[in-house]
């Protein structure tokens, strides 16, 4: 079943921005590089018009799992509470920007699931947090945001960054961050949806949307040696110092 | 080397030095067959033209791996 998804609530939607210090970077950048070492949200509080989160929101029906591009420019405003210049292009791959997908709906509730990849820009520099995850619930008989957020979400390593020491010269940084964004009530219970699928299917989903490598299926190590005897075929390894995704070193 | 398995030990062995991704064929006889690093594929594709050869780049070195599989016994 397809559903259209329209935001007319309450104005402003007051969003709530949070990034407190890093305390970790492998090379020690967050202590003596200063845009890494005051690396704060913008504004804690601002307000938005509703419009802003509509660019959430598909412009068409959709059916449970299907995806859509976020709109850029509703990003880029709440990108920039937490940024003086956050973009949605990315450096080095073509990993960029924004995918939204709904997760699960009812006659009253709505859940969209969202993953945006952003840099920020600074003077001498740049700041790639892995990605920003997120999830918005709409009231679909008032139309209205009931709860936003999202985050970068924790990891070993979960941020990238580069200091230029001059246009064509720069060294690598990777760490920890943390970095929030909420709006209205938290949902605590789990709301019974009559169509959805679970949330780690939907954050696959849109991970796939930017790289390609997801869909494949990969084999335990363990067990890829009996399979490959199994099946005769040769195992086909990639073997990598670091992550597959999510641009943090 | 203890607690390495015998395919974890050919994957090791095929590593190439500072290399910080490599691609590998590994027979079900647990034989290196291939071991491409990942920067020698890039300068692969990005001598051609366009750099739009990257499919090409690694289909070639695929069928080089593949073609020293031993026949089935």
């Amino acid at each position: 079943m397809k559903i259209q998804l329209e935001l007319n609530g309450p104005e402003p939607i007051v969003v709530k921005a949070f990034i407190p210090p890093i305390t970790f970077a492998t090379a020690g950048f967050h202590v003596d590089w200063e845009p890494l070492a005051t690396l704060r949200e913008v504004e804690p509080q601002r307000d938005y018009p509703a419009s802003t989160f509509q660019g959430f929101l598909p412009r068409k029906a959709v059916s449970v799992g299907e995806h859509w591009k976020v709109d850029s420019e509703s990003a880029l405003q709440l990108l920039k509470q937490l940024a003086e210049e956050p973009q949605l292009e990315l450096w080095n791959d073509d990993g960029g920007g924004q995918w939204a997908s709904l997760r699960g709906f009812n006659d009253d509730h709505a859940e969209i699931v969202f993953r945006i990849h952003t840099v920020f820009m600074f003077k001498d520099g740049r700041f790639t947090p892995s990605q920003l995850a997120g999830t918005l619930i709409i009231d679909r008989r008032s139309e209205e945001l009931i709860y936003f957020e999202m985050s970068v979400p924790p990891s070993t390593l979960n941020f990238d960054a580069v200091r230029k020491y001059d246009e064509n010269s720069g060294i690598a940084e990777c760490g920890v961050c943390r970095i929030e964004m909420t709006a209205g009530e938290e949902v605590t219970q789990a709301l019974a949806y009559s169509e959805e699928i679970p949330m780690e299917e939907a954050r696959l989903g849109l991970a796939r949307r930017f790289y390609p490598a997801q869909s494949i299926e990969w084999v335990e190590l363990e067990e890829a040696p009996e399979m490959a005897k199994l099946l005769d075929r040769p195992i086909h390894v990639v073997s990598a110092d670091g992550t597959f995704m999510d641009e943090s070193c | 080397m203890d607690g390495v398995s015998p395919l974890e030990r050919t994957i090791i062995a095929g590593w190439n030095e500072k290399s910080p991704v490599d691609c590998q064929v590994i027979s079900s006889e647990l034989k290196l067959l291939g071991s491409l690093p990942l920067n020698d594929f890039i300068d692969a594709y990005h001598s051609y033209p366009d750099h739009s050869h990257e499919a090409q780049v690694y289909r070639d070195f695929l069928m080089r791996s593949l073609a020293s599989v031993p026949p089935a016994s």
